[in-house]
């Protein structure tokens, strides 16, 4: 082959672009901290990145979720232990009233008017809110889970009804996943006209009037109590339930993020070696060059 | 028995040889970095005594010097042909991956602002009304969120017809082009023509029609064909473009815009392609044309359909469920589409009143989320817009980096086939200065005979005769 000047310029100057042209693609990759830049730098590791970058997204998201499930959770569990020990009372209330039977009359009107604020006060825990919503009245617009109805005014007390609805509220706390936040109305203070507040009302009177009932609605009173347990018990397992997701959630995120780094970001030692290796070839290179394309027969000739 | 004088024209004609060589050499050193020049060599023949002496002459001298037959151009036609061809498919190989750069910066993946990450954000947001379905303020954000959402994707799909626009234009640039040079070469043809009917020397006027030839292969992908007359001529894909010294002109037809080019004429405009200017169409599949066709005619439009895929997949997904809803105030099922709009270009968000998004089954409370939630997990879903926006990004990542690898590979073509050139036709100094001191040392060897022969002249003129003077 006839090499000419020409030939020489030429390949040294193709060879000196493709140097630089590594050395530019190194650099990118150091500055950006990525070994992919565009999808076409690893087709498959794009994609990698991506599906990696949603799950991190969506992962992060359940975590949220789980965080709020446990809010509402432990909302719901304060609210069940101060019921709970609001019952307490009153069962020793109306164990006071058994053994006071017919004769005291002042101290059990004070027996009956404690158990009717006693009623008040479980009336409103019962309508707590979280974040404006009650949590025991499912998915109910309204801002209560249970309403005193006064329709008949003939009823002394009112009665209290359910307001709330049969929805319930879930949180998600993985794909498969969801932990109900709330309960159900019905479920922990029992239906309507066998409620919790039935028996209540139920206790006030017959304190006053019927202290040989009283021992009935004992056996009523344990049974609702052992309903508002049981909700705690179950708030509870929940409770732990969202917990442990909102770990894993929280686990998986960091392994998540491991696993992206490995595919999108730079080995940092490997990629300044690559780097310096490639300068050092660059200045060879040119060093290379310098030489080979300087002389010619005119520096020889007289 | 030849002349006295031969020896002096034998001399001058050494003479004239070797400055005319010299000439040629001073010429192609002169040259030497010259784009596309062609090194020429001066013929040297030795000229016979023979002459036209009768039949039975008989003529016992030596030869009457040398003479410069020819200057020819040192041309490798083959060589010129691979290295058209090799331009060529550098070219379409060039204009096609830079289709595909253009598209890959349109995605913008991997990114924390690209449509991936805009998604993951809009199913997110669909949590968070799901754990607020009663908080206006979490609808609101969800609209924005999917407002921003369905602009990337809009103006992700607005960059693609830009750049169809843009490519398309640029063909019409190239087209000129072509018919420019190809205006060229015809003149350049006629002039090459006039001069060698008239004996002239033609060599610079054929390395510039060269040159502009490899120009239309660069453009176009064309082939050329010489003819007998000096002249060549210049086909485009089968089809006379420079015929001689007359040459045709080229422009751009079919669609304008990126969702015609599937269509057929005479039913539709058809894809972009080149015609000559009397109507008849042109088959181009090579050089900077043919890749600028091939970005408009397979490259754009793929890319555009898989934005609309992917706009129309959320659309559907998101739509299909959406409807069975029903927002804050409604009573029953609404049936609202969430998204409206028929392609990547018109997606929209339908829904302006925050408190239309519907969250809740339709018989369910008005605070139910459970349709929120079931929107939220549809982008993790199989076929989900996510999904398919991922193998839309794959898709492009792998055609960008094939397109990329021919590039690489086509220029190393290129480089081989113009080494093989600049090693046939190329000037090499070293290799003209060996022959200027050749011819230089030859001239004064010529210009010693002629001195030898007018001593020897001299003594028979001036100093013969002379006994006894």
């Amino acid at each position: 082959m006839r090499v000419t000047q020409h030939t020489i310029a030429t390949s040294s100057l193709a060879n000196l672009q493709a140097n630089l042209g590594r050395v530019s693609q190194l650099q990118e990759q150091m500055t950006s901290g990525k070994v992919i830049n565009r999808p076409s730098d690893s087709p498959t590791g794009t994609i990698s990145a991506l599906d990696l970058k949603a799950q991190i997204k969506a992962t992060e998201q359940y975590s949220r979720n789980a965080d709020d499930a446990v809010s509402w959770l432990g909302a719901q569990d304060t609210t069940l232990g101060s019921i709970n020990d609001v019952l307490q009372r009153v069962r020793s209330l109306t164990l006071t009233g058994i053994s006071t039977g017919n004769s005291d009359v002042d101290a059990r009107k004070a027996i009956a008017t404690e158990i009717a604020s006693l009623r008040d006060s479980v009336l409103g825990m019962a309508n707590t809110t979280y974040l404006g919503r009650p949590i025991f009245g499912g998915t109910t617009s309204g801002s209560q889970a249970f309403a005193v109805d006064t329709s008949d005014p003939s009823a002394t007390p009112s009665p209290v009804t359910y307001v709330g609805d049969g929805g319930q509220v879930d949180r998600r706390v993985n794909a498969n996943a969801t932990v109900r936040v709330d309960s159900s109305g019905t479920a922990v203070f029992g239906p309507d006209g066998a409620s919790l507040f039935t028996v209540l009302d139920r206790i006030a009177k017959n304190v006053l009037d019927d202290p040989a009932a009283l021992q009935a609605d004992l056996g009523a009173l344990d049974t609702a109590t052992m309903a508002v347990r049981t909700a705690r018990t179950d708030v509870g397992s929940r409770y732990g339930q969202a917990e442990a997701a909102r770990q894993t959630a929280d686990d998986r995120v960091l392994t998540l993020r491991a696993t992206l780094s490995g595919v999108e970001d730079i080995d940092l030692p490997h990629t300044i070696m690559d780097l310096q290796m490639q300068q050092m070839a660059y200045q060879t290179a040119l060093g290379a060059t310098a030489k080979a394309l300087q002389p010619s027969l005119l520096d020889f000739l007289r | 028995m030849s002349s006295t004088f031969t020896g002096i024209t034998t001399a001058l004609n050494a003479l004239m040889a070797h400055r005319q060589a010299i000439d040629v050499a001073g010429q192609n050193v002169a040259n030497a970095n010259t784009v596309g020049y062609t090194r020429q060599r001066a013929d040297l023949t030795a000229v016979s005594a023979t002459g036209h002496g009768g039949l039975f002459t008989k003529i016992d001298a030596p030869g009457w010097g040398v003479e410069v037959t020819s200057i020819t151009r040192i041309v490798d036609s083959f060589v010129d042909a691979r290295q058209r061809d090799a331009h060529a498919s550098s070219a379409f190989a060039n204009a096609v991956q830079a289709a595909w750069t253009g598209i890959e910066q349109v995605v913008n993946e991997p990114s924390d602002t690209g449509i991936s990450a805009q998604l993951s954000e809009f199913w997110s947001s669909w949590h968070d009304v799901a754990n607020h379905p009663d908080d206006v303020s979490a609808r609101s954000q969800l609209l924005s969120q999917a407002r921003t959402l369905a602009s990337t994707i809009t103006s992700s799909r607005a960059a693609v017809d830009t750049q169809f626009t843009t490519t398309r234009n640029q063909l019409s640039a190239v087209a000129d082009q072509i018919s420019s040079t190809a205006r060229s070469v015809a003149d350049l043809n006629d002039r090459i023509r006039t001069a060698q009917a008239t004996g002239s020397q033609v060599n610079e006027l054929a390395d510039q029609r060269d040159q502009l030839v490899l120009q239309l292969s660069d453009l176009a992908g064309a082939t050329a064909r010489s003819n007998d007359d000096g002249t060549v001529d210049v086909l485009l894909g089968g089809s006379m473009l420079v015929s001689g010294t007359r040459s045709t002109a080229v422009r751009v037809a079919g669609s304008d815009n990126v969702d015609n080019v599937g269509t057929t004429s005479p039913t539709g405009p058809g894809p972009v392609h080149l015609e000559f200017t009397d109507g008849r169409s042109v088959v181009v599949t090579s050089g900077q044309a043919g890749g600028l066709m091939t970005a408009m005619n397979t490259v754009y439009p793929s890319a555009a359909a898989g934005l609309d895929s992917v706009a129309t997949t959320l659309r559907d997904t998101v739509n299909t469920v959406h409807r069975t809803g029903k927002g804050l105030d409604d009573a029953d099922a609404a049936g609202r589409d969430f998204f409206s709009g028929t392609s990547a270009r018109t997606l929209a968000v339908a829904i302006t009143d925050p408190r239309q998004v519907a969250a809740a089954a339709g018989d369910k409370g008005s605070f139910d989320a459970s349709l929120a939630d079931s929107i939220a997990q549809l982008g993790g879903a199989p076929g989900s817009a996510d999904v398919t926006w991922r193998s839309y990004v794959a898709q492009i990542g792998v055609g960008s980096q094939a397109a990329t690898r021919r590039v690489t590979l086509q220029d190393s073509v290129v480089k081989q086939a113009d080494g093989a050139r600049d090693s046939v036709s190329g000037v090499s100094v070293d290799e003209e200065m060996t022959n200027l001191l050749m011819f230089q040392r030859a001239y004064e060897g010529a210009a010693r005979v002629m001195t030898a022969v007018d001593q020897t002249l001299d003594t028979l003129i001036n100093r013969t005769g002379l006994v006894g003077r």
